[in-house]
């Protein structure tokens, strides 16, 4: 949908009035809570299944390493701020920093599925061998979906800056951008935390 | 009250006609967004399925007629109660409700169509394909078998290595999806388009119902996607998930699946309550008692129904403080439910009732619909379920609520407002013999049912054997289920018959109060020639001071043949701007087509389809935002 | 007219209720697990039934106010809130607080009554048969059919080999799953002696439908006469057919998955045989346990019970008469 105004219509609105967001962003809000409803749902399923045992992970899997995921996770994290910074930037018309804060978002977004492909190199199992390895393996491909739709949008997006589609009045498709940008990183931070942070809970069944 | 449509121009008229309308032709039909093409479509499809889901029960209950009887064989009635229970839940209900939702609530709110026009014909197409998709199993020889429930480890790789339960998981998922963007859809319209002046508390209750069960179902329907993802990557990939032999664990499908299961027949259960609250002012001659309360009761039946699940697990060995938990929570939720039914009661009270077909509807709406949901507080404590779980009794239960709660509803709204979407009125006589056949059909079908799972009668059973008190009930179930099919088809000829060949019905032939009723039966593409302004949750039965054609309504012409809605704020609906909709195309069908492209490769275990599957999708993605309004900058 | 249709919705209540009370039903309880939830029905029934009459009342009363088409009214705010508040969430609340009060109470008995009887014994679902093993007397192993003693309760420690079961006896219990990788406790006792039938009540595949079964409650001393005869392997056949039956029963398949302790079959893909003719029925209770029936589950199984996992098997005349022998002296 594409939003024009009526001046006449909005007679009534006062002066200064900051710009609704419109249905769309709504509609992707809603349609993000169905996929985090699926995250959420994967989660669950991962602490049903370290109850489940007696041991998380299971005899002969290591436990999961914290450094290299957590500087992933940085990154992750940081990449955020240039997509900020870009939000803010258009809606004051500057569409050099758009394309900057874009283009740093969408390199950061990179160096992180480089460290994941590192990640899932080096994990010392496959999807197949028991219920850890294949929550482990799904939940970290989730993520990495997550990052590469988000990387597409990026680009799209980067792709109709450079084309000067958006205004400061107008720029509906860096604001949903941003919000599946924002999706990718705070799916990392809640994955990050399952996958790597819930082997430490002692789930209190010794040998 | 006349309409708005009298005193406009007619050249205006003309105008909004070529902007909305859709030429005839085979191409156009296809790439028809428009909300009551796409909501008709949902109509008739699930109706359809609804007829196939009824032959199926008639054939189990043909097989179950007596003893030792060998019309089903074992692996035939296997897959009969599965493909019935799968059709009824997610090919019928969910989609029947929602297709009333798309057609009815941007007529009730006063907008001209639902805000993603394109998504919502997405919807349609993947879920016409869905079913499809499931049925091929018919001609493919692997038809699913594992129940509507579907439970690992039968479900899974090992016990089931065939495709049948393929065709489950990939079918249902799909009709997940078309649940879920519909439902978003239906949120963001009543949130951000209704008319203006149609604040929260003139909101119609079926608009309110569609809300509530629409939010649920964004929450509720994802826990199967996921486990199904889950159990298909076991069967296709060999990942663990429900291997207990791996560390995985069976009972973390049946969670998953009732963490949906519950919430979704309370998403078939609220709008269809909503709807019994809508036609009734019509038919009593009064606007609904205690409308705030029934709408808080509506919310807080959404609420409470997450909490419930594990009331299906009772004898799956959980800890017992834990069930004592569900138990509590299962009895609560009679309380809301409560409020509905006595508001429906207090309504009926003090008005003058109007003695047609949809008020035996309502009628029997409620003498179903309370024993079910008495059975329904007995189910749910623990200890007595542990008697009465996977029997018969259960099964009595649920078709009560089922049938009293949900179909008979939809059966009273679908002949309430086929004079709104045909323009014909349906014959009086034979809706009325149609509900005696399928109120008493039902009632003898089903209520035996609770004596034969006393008796010892375990559910999902295709033959019983002789001499063990049950050959007489089951024989009257049996009767009732063709007494119940007779009705159904009297209910179908009725409609058959009277379609073209029906008296008029004009615009509002129940006079009835809400805005729907304020158009043209059938109502114009355009829906409203201006976009009314609302200042009653009883439009029609309180006319505004200033004659409504003296009032200048919103968009009451098009600008440069575009289609426009206004955009209203969220508590309030006080106007705040005007949004393009996007004309018919054929993106929609080409992204549902190449995702079921993609899914038949995973079906059949080639990369290479799967990836031109997966590859069309992204394109057909592409393409569809690349061509809508929002690309085109001012 | 409405008192007529009140009075219709409790007669057939009634009589419904009394259908209920048939041979085999819950409600008609030989042990107090079942005795409990009987009583707890009991109490649900009526509370129910009064509810139902009140609403079939209310709704009579109501429907004969026809009147002709007026102009219609909104709702003033206060009015019908007394019969929500009231009957809606007042008597609606009050039924529940007493039904989850009771419930709480009755399941809290049944959980009690567990591990209270000192007699454990193993329940291994498969598809579609129940491997039964007495867990204080190691070797008695039998199939189908449980024996207890009457008046203590006997815990069944439930388990599957393959997919969910679930075991349930409604004379007796309620009913608990059989989850692979599990092990669930449920306690079952039974007042009297008496044949108790029960079934499979979880979907568990194509022959779900006859995965039935048998309870057996004896006096204590008949049981522990049973106990120890199943827990000694086979008496040597004595009979020259029955000798020629279990060379027949070592030689064709029939060994490979059945035990019959006392000779060289030992696998358990299948039921354990050793007492095989002391048993009620046989394809766990889908034909009862005599000769012609029997000749014809050896024949062709499938015939019988289609989809279960043992397939027929290929006999000349006088081998099928000689196995029968052998299976007839299996006591």
């Amino acid at each position: 949908m594409s939003v024009h105004v009526d001046a006449a219509l909005l007679r009534r609105a006062r002066a200064g009035e900051p710009r609704r967001r419109p249905p769309v962003w709504l509609g992707l809000v809603l349609g993000l809570a169905a996929v985090a409803a699926v995250l959420g749902s994967l989660v669950f399923s991962y602490f049903m299944l370290m109850f489940h045992g007696s041991e998380w992970p299971p005899a002969g899997i290591a436990p999961p390493p914290l450094a290299a995921p957590a500087a992933g996770l940085a990154v992750l994290v940081a990449s955020a701020v240039p997509t900020v910074l870009a939000g803010r930037a258009i809606a004051a018309g500057r569409q050099l920093q758009l394309r900057a804060g874009l283009a740093v978002t969408a390199l950061l977004g990179l160096a992180v599925l480089g460290m994941q492909a590192r990640g899932y190199a080096r994990l010392g199992f496959t999807h197949d061998v028991n219920a850890y390895t294949s929550v482990f393996v799904v939940l970290s491909a989730f993520h990495t979906i997550s990052l590469v739709t988000a990387l597409v949008f990026n680009v799209a997006t980067q792709v109709r800056a450079w084309l000067g589609h958006f205004r400061a009045e107008h720029h509906e498709g860096v604001r949903i951008a941003a919000l599946w940008w924002y999706w990718a990183v705070v799916s990392g931070v809640v994955l990050f935390a399952t996958l790597f942070l819930g082997p430490l809970i002692d789930i209190g069944v010794h040998e | 009250m006349t309409t708005t449509e009298d005193a406009r121009p007619d050249a205006a008229r003309a105008r909004l006609v070529e902007a909305w309308s859709t030429k005839p032709g085979f191409i156009n039909w296809l790439s028809n967004v428009n909300h009551k093409a796409i909501g008709f479509r949902f109509i008739i499809t699930s109706f359809i399925f609804l007829l196939i889901g009824g032959v199926q029960a008639l054939l189990m209950r043909t097989q179950l007629m007596g003893p030792d009887l060998d019309v089903l064989g074992p692996d035939a009635y296997n897959e009969a109660f599965t493909l019935h229970g799968t059709t009824m839940m997610f090919l019928f209900a969910v989609p029947m409700l929602e297709g009333l939702g798309m057609y009815l609530v941007p007529l009730m709110i006063g907008t001209r169509d639902l805000p993603f026009p394109r998504l919502n014909a997405f919807g349609y197409w993947l879920y016409l394909f869905a079913g499809i998709f499931l049925y091929w199993s018919l001609f493919t020889g692997s038809v699913p078998d594992g129940g509507w429930f579907n439970y690992p480890p039968l479900a899974g790789p090992e016990f089931r290595p065939d495709s049948s339960i393929d065709f489950w998981l990939l079918g249902v998922t799909m009709t997940e999806v078309v649940g879920i963007v519909g439902a978003l859809e239906l949120v963001v319209c009543i949130a951000r388009h209704r008319a203006p002046g149609m604040t929260l508390s003139r909101i119609p209750v079926f608009a309110w119902g569609v809300l509530v069960s629409s939010v649920m179902i964004l929450f509720a329907f994802p826990p199967l996607v996921a486990g199904s993802l889950m159990l298909e990557l076991d069967r296709k990939i060999g990942t663990h998930f429900y291997n207990p032999a791996a560390g995985g664990d069976p009972i973390l499908w049946q969670h998953l699946f009732w963490i949906f299961g519950h919430p979704e027949v309370y998403i078939m259960l609220i709008p269809a309550v909503a709807l019994i609250a809508s036609m009734l002012p019509a038919v009593t001659r009064r606007g609904i008692v205690a409308y705030p309360l029934v709408v808080v009761s509506l919310v807080a039946i959404g609420f409470i129904s997450f909490g419930l699940w594990v009331h299906h697990m009772f004898a799956a060995g959980l800890p017992a403080l834990a069930m004592a938990f569900f138990t509590a929570a299962s009895m609560a939720i009679a309380i809301p439910s409560g409020v509905q039914i006595f508001s429906l009661i207090a309504t009926m009270w003090r008005g003058k009732l109007v003695w047609n077909t949809v008020l035996l509807y309502v009628v029997g709406f409620v003498l179903v619909f309370v024993l079910g949901g008495i059975t329904g507080v007995m189910v749910a404590s623990v200890a007595f379920d542990w008697q009465v779980h996977d029997t018969f009794f259960v099964v009595a239960h649920f078709h009560y609520v089922l049938i009293g709660g949900v179909v008979l509803p939809i059966l009273g709204a679908l002949h309430y407002w086929f004079p709104k979407l045909t323009g014909r009125l349906l014959d009086e006589r034979l809706g009325k013999i149609a509900f005696w056949l399928i109120f008493g059909g039902m009632n003898l079908t089903f209520f035996p049912q609770h004596i034969l799972g006393f008796l010892g009668m375990p559910r999902r059973v295709y033959t019983f054997q002789s001499g063990l008190g049950w050959d007489f009930y089951n024989l009257l179930s049996t009767l009732g289920a063709y007494a119940t099919a007779a009705g159904f088809l009297v209910y179908s000829a009725n409609m058959a018959i009277n379609w073209s060949r029906g008296r008029p019905a004009g615009d509002n032939p129940w006079d009835a109060p809400t805005l729907e009723w304020a158009t043209a039966s059938p109502p114009p593409a355009y829906n409203f020639a201006a976009i009314p302004t609302v200042d009653s949750l009883y439009p029609l039965w309180e006319p505004k001071e200033a004659s409504p054609h003296g009032q200048a309504g919103l968009l009451d012409d098009v600008e440069g043949q575009r289609r426009e809605i206004v955009g209203s704020t969220i508590l309030d609906a006080e106007a705040i701007e005007i949004l393009e909709l996007p004309g018919n195309t054929l993106w929609p069908l080409v992204a549902a087509s190449a995702i079921v492209l993609f899914l038949f490769g995973v079906m059949i275990d080639s990369m290479i389809v799967g990836a031109v599957g997966l590859a069309t999708v992204v394109g057909s993605l592409l393409g569809w935002l690349w061509t809508g309004p929002e690309w085109r900058h001012e | 007219m409405r008192h007529r249709a009140a009075r219709l919705a409790a007669v057939t209540a009634a009589l419904a209720g009394l259908a209920a009370c048939g041979d085999g039903s819950a409600l008609a309880p030989k042990g107090p697990d079942a005795r409990e939830i009987a009583g707890l029905w009991w109490l649900m029934f009526w509370l129910g039934l009064a509810v139902y009459v009140f609403v079939v009342a209310l709704l009579f009363v109501v429907l004969r106010k026809r009147g002709k088409v007026d102009e219609p009214v909104p709702a003033t705010p206060r009015e019908g809130r007394g019969l929500i508040w009231g009957a809606g969430v007042g008597m609606t609340t009050v039924i529940i607080v007493v039904l989850v009060l009771v419930s709480y109470v009755v399941g809290g008995r049944i959980y009690d009554r567990r591990g209270t009887g000192g007699l454990r014994v193993e329940v291994v679902g498969y598809k579609f048969w129940w491997e039964v093993r007495y867990l204080d007397r190691p070797g008695a192993i039998t199939a189908n059919e449980i024996h207890i003693p009457t008046g203590r309760p006997v815990d069944l420690v439930l388990t599957s080999r393959d997919v969910i079961h679930s075991f349930w006896v409604p004379e007796l219990a309620g009913k608990l799953d059989l989850v692979p990788g599990v092990r669930h406790v449920l306690s079952i006792q039974a007042d009297r002696p008496g044949e108790f039938r029960g079934a499979c009540a979880e979907y568990c595949g194509v022959q779900h439908a006859n995965m039935l079964l048998l309870v057996v409650a004896q006096p204590p001393d008949e049981f522990e006469a049973w106990l120890d005869r199943q827990a000694q392997p086979r008496q040597a056949p004595a009979d020259p057919l029955a000798q020629r039956g279990e060379e027949v029963f070592l030689r064709t398949p029939c060994g490979a998955c059945h035990r019959v302790r006392g000779t060289p079959a030992d696998a358990d893909v299948g039921p354990d045989l050793t007492h095989f003719a002391t048993r009620r029925t046989l394809g766990a209770g889908v034909r009862p346990n005599t000769r012609g029936h029997l000749g014809g589950w050896l024949s062709d199984p499938q015939a019988i019970k289609p989809g279960n996992l043992m397939p027929p098997t290929k006999l000349a005349p006088d081998e099928l008469l000689a196995l029968l022998a052998y299976m007839e002296s299996l006591t």
